[in-house]
């Protein structure tokens, strides 16, 4: 299986000239570790020769000030060269993309559809996306690293991040600025569709959630608000219009729960309602420990119905 | 050399005067030490019992991160681990260690007998030992910080770390950041000014050279985190919103001033030990170091390169990429001298025949280890790179291998190398090759896979990871790694308690047969004689050298003024000067350090009335110690050999004095250069908060003129050292001024109905003017001091060092105050 | 003093002049409503006199045998390199 998120594996555009530049510095510097052994192994055991060579001025000069000058400058070259690629226009058809980072998931907004989801980006392949970050609370940063670097999350600041996924594919990303609390519990998915895929998948995010189907999914729908998850959630469609906590509007069609911390199943969701504080210490929903095991039961079949 | 200043035999009194002279107190008076070789063991002994225990921290946190999904360590405790780790490792054991390694070594290096300001080294080591060990204690009972060593406002603000975790980090550190100071100043004067007799600066041992770069960088780097964690504390505890966005913040700013002493820090921590190895590979080899002035221009350069590169830091957060390219370019500058040292040391080795002991093999492995880390830090210069593995575990190990590689590697070779000069014995060879395998071995196993970790997607500071990324194996494998590294250090700490005997005067001698002066016949009050330096390596090219020194034969072998005293020569050319007399053991900078502790933990705590209490107490035994300080001329003229006589007592602009004064000057500047920094970028972020109406003009007018005259007044009390009733009069005048002058500032923001918690820009005015009203009130103290000294008849017109120090910063408090209203009341009527 | 100070140090501190001047242009020139073109200008002629007046003091003090002196000429030429750094930047990366 290729690495999920890893800076080795490129599927974007800028993770791959990353990849390309990460490689040819690890050469140069096996080559460079490699050759400075080799020097202090001859300056330490070589014949009188060599180590007469080696402690002249002429090889401190050259090997100590010449060598390091001359490649750092034809580095430093390489380096500005795609540190400038980045300065770039957004290109006409981009998608546009809002994520805010908050302690500790992820907001997500397409912005010319206004599809709102959470802890999960679906892309098209091929397609420039211009994601805008800002942060709801601490610092956060964004990093999808088969995709692209990182970009900061940070409070009253709004970053631009221009990827371009290449390959089709699932890619984990993960909060890399420690964010308190559950840091390590702060992970997402970008998914890379095909374009037409993708379109489908948009068009059905913006539509209001589907009518649940089965006496134990309608009865999760009424437990939703009496149990009173709709303060902090919003399932558009129906009366639940919460604003604190993530979308829950097509959250059974998404591949994970509690930012990519559990496998999205009814399992899962009942786990997570009674018992979130010991799955995700400190996050900031409450656990549900007095729900019965009927209504928790109805809650995640629910919730999973929700694709 | 064949005349001597002192012709044999020595008079039999003098050993035995001066050795009852310089004698340590025993008993529980050994509290009350001050001399510079115990008080530096003190040091690195408390140093590496902090690096012990944030190295159990760290292998606590390997064990929890040794399989995926452990439920070793809980999610709270491991973040005060890995802040602790860090903050510890950083501030508690790096930074002192090389600082306690230079009080230890200077003076013997430069054969003076003791550093110029002995108090003050034992008012920073037990301030630093104290506050340690109270800021280390608060892990036990969930009140250590949790918020990363680097502590990122917002979330170390009140809002997300309501707790007072974080107060336990700003108050601590900040304080412990200000024994560093106090050292790095000691530091300074001592290089400069306390060298033997033609030791000019290009025959200064490297070591020193290095610590010089240290203390140098200390002056201008520390003071920028002290005003963040003086901007942040007064966010938290008063509401100053500087990094708050909705009232014109930036959580950047931290950033900026963070880094700005953050990443000259991690060369303050490598210079010192790059300058031991300079030390210990000629001794190893048997030759002088090849390209010395290289290495000193590579030191330098250092020093001043690693200013530019604190946004390195900064690479993710948005800043424009142009801005981004400039931090790149310097990083790259900065690899230049690092590359020029190690190749010295390489040629250096070709030179002679490198005798494989200990302390060589520790060089050979930092050697190793820290071209790795070299490297792997050019790689993390580049920008585009630096997006990816930014806050990684690439990091995590790119990190270790600079600083364990590059700092504590050479620690230990020069524990091994230097610890006979204070024992009878060498530490064992055959444990020390043990510990050294171990270590190496460890090290790599531990750190060389968390490359790899990184580069597949591990972040920094988590406290767990989810299975099937493929992070297992390579975390297993450094968890091994941490616990063979962990027992090589246990070996070398065997090894210590085994072998190491404290004794000055029946140290081990020059058992590796070096060739600088700290290998002389040494005792509690340093060498017997001082002897003229002609070379960089003074006992290779005399071998009569120790005979000659211990016999006396050389400056200054006896007490001529019956107390304590070392050479004090030109900074430049090393020529003698004055003989300086430094004070002996004492309870006060004991009991000062004891207090200034009490008063910032407490005040961390909240208790505010038992703190003022504590901070009384410090003044007052503050005082206490400088009444004993400005002898006088106490004693004629004496001759210290060959027909060099020389003053007592000096004042004015040669004086030690004078120099830590002005040091301490910089200090200043430094942090109200920060400052204004801070206001300006501040202004960048948030135009909208700076005022339309401003104070009217008559006020900062007010201000100004009440600055000079207080200026004036001081200067004119100069002129009337002799006549005690005009001084007194003056200097009273002087104070009023100086506390109208901050009044009418303060009183003129207050007036127009601006308030610090409105916004940033309200906030930062109001800090210049507590930054000032801090210097007012120091200012105002010392003036009130001098009056006193004048009035008990130890002030006179020759006895003025007590006046000049209150002088030189007053002047400055003037400036300051004059630059702070300019720039208050101007920047915004031009701006606007 | 302030002699052998500055014979030691003039290149790092025309080193850390010059960069606090394109940093300080680059990073506030804009809020201070300079145009892209002006702060260009201005990095450019920064870099041009801190390179020729390194140049100029290692030609005058090129006949000075004393440490301090050599010593200081080495550090100016490093620093030299360290400001042709950055006139890379500033030829290479768009404003």
């Amino acid at each position: 299986m290729e690495a999920q998120q890893s800076v080795l594996s490129p599927a974007g555009a800028d993770a791959q000239s990353i990849a390309t530049l990460s490689w040819i510095m690890f050469c140069a510097a096996a080559l460079i570790f490699f050759g400075v052994v080799l020097i202090t192994i001859f300056a330490h055991k070589g014949n009188e020769a060599w180590r007469r060579r080696l402690s002249s001025n002429a090889f401190i000069f050259c090997v100590g000030i010449i060598f390091p000058t001359v490649t750092l400058v034809a580095l430093l070259i390489y380096g500005l060269m795609l540190t400038g690629a980045r300065v770039m226009a957004t290109e006409a058809d981009a998608l546009h993309i809002e994520v805010v980072g908050e302690q500790w998931w992820w907001r997500v907004r397409y912005t010319e559809s206004g599809a709102v989801t959470a802890n999960e980006i679906r892309v098209p392949v091929g397609r420039q996306v211009e994601i805008k970050l800002t942060s709801a609370d601490v610092i956060h940063s964004f990093w999808a690293p088969n995709l692209a670097g990182k970009v900061d999350m940070i409070p009253g600041v709004v970053n631009v991040i221009r990827l371009r996924a290449t390959k089709t594919g699932t890619y984990r990303g993960q909060c890399a600025e420690y964010c308190g609390g559950p840091h390590a519990l702060m992970a997402f998915h970008v998914i890379a569709l095909e374009p037409a895929q993708f379109e489908e998948w948009l068009a059905e995010q913006q539509r209001p959630a589907r009518s649940p189907t089965g006496a134990l999914q309608i009865e999760g729908e009424s437990r939703f608000i009496s149990k009173g998850c709709n303060a902090c959630h919003t399932i558009r469609g129906t009366a639940a219009n919460g604003a604190i906590g993530p979308d829950l509007t097509h959250v059974g069609g998404r591949i994970s729960l509690a930012a990519a911390t559990l496998p999205n199943d009814v399992r899962s969701f009942g786990r997570w309602i009674r018992d979130n504080q010991h799955i995700k210490p400190n996050n900031r929903m409450p656990p549900f420990g007095v729900l019965t095991d009927r209504e928790l039961a109805a809650l995640a079949a629910y919730l999973e119905g929700l694709q | 050399m064949t005349d001597y200043p002192h012709a044999l035999p020595r008079p039999k009194a003098e050993l035995a005067e001066l050795e009852k002279i310089w004698k340590v107190p025993t008993g529980f008076r050994l509290l009350t030490a001050v001399n510079n070789t115990y008080i530096g063991l003190f040091y690195v002994g408390a140093a590496l019992l902090f690096f012990i225990l944030a190295g159990i921290l760290a292998l606590l946190m390997r064990l929890q991160l040794a399989v995926p999904e452990n439920t070793l360590i809980d999610q709270g405790t491991y973040n005060q681990f890995f802040t602790m780790h860090g903050t510890v490792m950083m501030f508690l054991f790096a930074v002192p260690v090389v600082e306690a390694i230079g009080v230890l070594l200077l003076p013997q290096m430069q054969a003076a007998r003791d550093l110029p300001f002995p108090r003050l080294s034992a008012f920073a080591f037990w301030a630093y030992f104290i506050g340690g060990l109270v800021f280390f204690g608060s892990l036990f009972f969930d009140l250590a910080p949790d918020g990363g060593w680097f502590m990122y406002p917002p979330l170390t603000s009140t809002r997300f770390s309501p707790g007072e975790n974080a107060d336990f980090w700003l108050v601590g550190i900040g304080f412990i950041e200000i024994s560093a100071i106090a050292g790095a100043i000691e530091i300074i004067v001592g290089i400069l000014r306390t060298r033997a007799p033609g030791m000019t600066l290009d025959k200064m041992p490297v070591f020193a050279w290095s610590m010089l770069v240290f203390a140098g960088m200390i002056v201008f780097a520390f003071p920028a985190v002290i005003l963040a964690t003086f901007l942040l504390e007064l966010e938290r505890a008063f509401d100053w919103p500087f990094f708050i966005a909705e009232r014109g913040g930036d959580p950047l700013l931290w950033q900026h001033l963070f880094w700005f002493f953050g990443h000259p820090e991690v060369y303050i921590i490598f210079l010192p030990a790059a300058g031991m190895v300079s030390m210990i590979v000629p001794t190893m080899t048997g030759v002088p170091l090849r390209a010395y002035k290289l290495i000193v221009v590579a030191l330098v350069a250092t020093g001043f390169f690693s200013f530019g590169l604190w946004v390195h830091h900064m690479f993710a957060t948005g800043i424009p990429e142009l801005s981004l390219a400039f931090f790149s370019a310097a990083s790259m500058a900065v690899a230049i001298p690092s590359g020029i040292q190690v190749f010295a040391w390489i040629a250096t080795i070709a030179a002679g025949r490198l005798r494989l002991t200990v302390p060589s093999l520790f060089i050979l492995g930092f050697l190793a280890i820290f071209v790795i880390g070299g490297l792997t830090g050019v790689m993390v210069a580049m920008v585009p790179f630096d997006w990816q593995v930014h806050d990684s575990y690439f990091i995590v190990a790119h990190l270790h291998y600079v600083l364990f590689g590059g700092m504590v590697f050479p620690v230990f070779a020069a524990i091994y190398y230097w610890l006979p000069a204070v024992s009878p014995g060498r530490l064992s060879e055959r444990l020390g090759r043990w510990a050294f395998a171990l270590m190496f071995a460890g090290f790599n196993v531990a750190f060389f896979p968390m490359h790899i970790a990184g580069l597949m997607g591990m972040p920094r500071r988590v406290y767990t990871y989810a299975e099937g990324l493929g992070w297992e194996w390579y975390n297993l494998v450094s968890t091994i790694g941490a616990f063979t590294l962990a027992a090589g250090v246990a070996v070398v700490l065997a090894d210590v308690l085994l072998n190491f005997r404290l004794s000055l005067a029946g140290n081990a001698g020059n058992v590796w047969r070096a060739g600088t002066l700290e290998w002389l016949p040494n005792s509690a009050h340093g060498t017997r004689s001082i002897p003229p330096v002609t070379s960089r390596e003074p006992l290779w090219d005399d071998e009569k050298l120790a005979g000659d020194v211990d016999a006396g034969r050389y400056y200054l072998p006896g007490a001529p003024t019956g107390g304590r005293e070392t050479l004090v020569t030109s900074a430049v050319e090393a020529v003698p000067q004055y003989v300086l007399q430094v004070q002996g053991p004492s309870w006060r900078p004991f009991f000062a350090a004891v207090f200034t502790a009490a008063f910032f933990l407490l005040l961390t705590v909240k208790l505010v009335m038992p703190a003022l209490l504590c901070g009384v107490l410090t003044l007052a035994m503050i005082i206490a110690w400088l009444w004993q300080t400005d002898p006088g001329v106490n004693h004629p003229p004496v001759d210290i050999g060959g027909g060099t006589v020389l003053p007592v007592y000096v004042t004015g602009s040669s004086s030690h004095s004078w120099w830590a004064m002005v040091i301490l000057l910089l200090v200043a500047a430094s942090l109200f250069i920060a400052l204004i920094f801070s206001y300006l970028y501040i202004w960048t972020v948030s135009p909208e908060v700076w005022p339309a109406r401003m104070p009217a003009v008559i006020w900062p007018l007010a201000s100004a003129v009440a600055f000079i005259l207080s200026s004036a007044a001081i200067a004119f009390a100069g002129r009337m050292l002799a006549r005690r009733w005009a001084l007194c009069l003056s200097i009273i005048l002087a104070c009023l001024a100086l506390a109208a002058a901050w009044y009418f500032e303060f009183q003129g923001q207050w007036q127009s109905g601006l308030r610090p918690s409105a916004s940033s820009y309200a906030a930062l005015v109001y800090t210049v003017t507590a930054v000032e009203g801090q210097l007012v009130v120091t200012a105002v103290i010392m003036g009130l001091y001098t009056i006193t000294r004048s009035l008990a008849g130890l002030l006179t017109p020759v006895r003025r060092a007590t006046y000049d120090n209150t002088m030189l910063l007053w002047h400055y408090t003037v400036g300051q105050g004059l630059l702070g209203l300019l720039i208050v009341h101007g920047f915004p009527r031009l701006a606007g | 003093m302030t002699r052998a100070f500055l014979q030691m140090l003039h290149g790092p501190l025309i080193w850390i002049s010059h960069f606090s001047l394109i940093y300080g242009a680059a990073g506030f020139g804009g809020a201070f409503g300079f145009s892209e073109h002006g702060i260009q200008l201005f990095c450019w002629i920064a870099t041009l006199v801190a390179g020729t007046s390194i140049l100029f003091l290692l030609w005058v003090g090129r006949e000075n045998r004393a440490s301090i002196s050599s010593i200081g000429r080495t550090l100016a030429q490093l620093s030299l390199v360290a400001i042709l750094l950055q006139a890379l930047v500033l030829w290479i990366v768009p404003f």
